[in-house]
């Protein structure tokens, strides 16, 4: 079976694209997102494909406040048909925009706890 | 002469039921949210989703939740657009059968929702939350300002919550309800129209009856069997009003007219 080749360039921007301004907090990069080396086709040769993916995501506080983001990653993918360069292109932005909309949420649904001073508790 | 009296009193009755109390209500909404496909990093093309949403009311209970019209129209859980021959931009959507789920009791003032996460996997967040909460919990600005919808004279009201202003909602007064769309608290009376600001999101009421009987079954769906997170009460008294840039504006310029 032929080795899958997945990822070689990961496009993130310098900021996050937040659908609202009113959470401000800045959200590190995802530490769990990290395309492996063994992914990377070297060769570079057959097929190249980009793929942006958009993934939103929503909290809500203990106020009741809710707050939303989205986020916008690319991936450039290989292979040694167009196809296989397509899936690896999508499956690379997908995990890589998942990974981020998880580490944006958990950072507001904490920072939602932390800022939050309208509840008792 | 009697039986005029009767009858007058019959209607009269019947209008009093209708306004003041009716036991049941079941309301569907349609609902077309505007969402960005990405072009590249920067730029985007808007597309538009579907949702079917439903709300209930039995005596002093009610449940809201969505259907996604989209499931089958994009199987692959994404609106895909080819930018050229070798990019591609694609809108990840929530596959979820039901979603916004809105539980209330209005005799034990609790809420029951679950939050909507587009993998199950999204860290360690509370998905499904119970929270005690008073019935004027947010503050709404209720406006003059009314319109008629599909023959339901409406009323405008807007929340503002930490300075954005983040629902506008055009209710029906004659129309008795305490509990909203999208779980929304405090607006006296049925939401015809609403918009909701930080996702695009536009909900409009398609039909309602209060004759029709409801099941028990409806208020606890499959997704309330998994553990529930009680978080703190919702006391009026301690939330902070602030107002909106838009607001602020349009005080500002009544102010100098």
């Amino acid at each position: 079976m032929k080795k899958i080749l997945i990822a070689a360039l990961v496009i993130i921007p310098s900021a996050y694209a937040f659908s609202s301004t009113s959470f401000p907090h800045k959200v590190e990069v995802p530490t769990n997102f990290n395309p492996s080396k063994e992914n990377v086709n070297e060769k570079k040769e057959g097929c190249t494909k980009t793929e942006y993916v958009t993934g939103g995501w929503a909290v809500k506080c203990k106020n009741g406040t809710l707050y939303r983001g989205t986020v916008t990653l690319g991936c450039s993918g290989y292979g040694e048909t167009c196809e296989q360069a397509t899936t690896n292109a999508w499956n690379c932005a997908n995990a890589a925009v998942q990974s981020a909309i998880a580490a944006q949420a958990a950072q507001a649904s904490h920072e939602c706890s932390t800022i939050d001073d309208s509840v008792e508790p | 002469m009697k039986s005029v009296k009767a009858i007058l009193f019959s209607a009269m009755g019947l209008i009093f039921s209708q306004k003041a109390g009716s036991q049941n209500l079941t309301a569907a909404y349609k609902i077309d949210q505007v969402v960005k496909v990405p072009l590249n990093l920067e730029k985007s093309k808007e597309a538009t989703i579907n949702f079917t949403a439903y709300l209930f009311k039995k005596d002093r209970r009610y449940i809201y939740f969505e259907k996604p019209d989209y499931i089958n129209t994009y199987p692959q859980g994404k609106i895909s657009i080819q930018i050229s021959e070798d990019k591609r931009g694609s809108y990840l959507l929530n596959m979820d059968t039901l979603q916004a789920i809105n539980y209330c009791s209005y005799d034990s003032l609790l809420f029951r929702y679950r939050q909507d996460f587009l993998f199950k996997e999204a860290a360690n967040i509370d998905r499904n939350i119970s929270q005690l909460f008073e019935p004027d919990y947010y503050p709404w600005a209720f406006h003059n300002e009314t319109k008629t919808i599909n023959g339901l004279l409406c009323q405008k009201a807007t929340l503002t919550m930490s300075g954005n202003l983040n629902y506008e909602v055009w209710f029906c007064k004659d129309i008795e309800t305490s509990f909203n769309i999208d779980g929304i608290i405090g607006i006296p009376g049925l939401i015809v129209e609403a918009t909701r600001f930080d996702d695009s999101k536009h909900f409009l009421l398609l039909n309602y009856t209060s004759t029709k009987a409801v099941a028990d079954a409806v208020f606890w769906p499959n997704e309330f069997n998994e553990k529930f997170v009680l978080y703190p009460m919702l006391k009026k008294s301690k939330i902070k009003k602030e107002k909106s840039k838009l607001e602020k504006q349009t005080e500002i310029s009544n102010n100098n007219q």
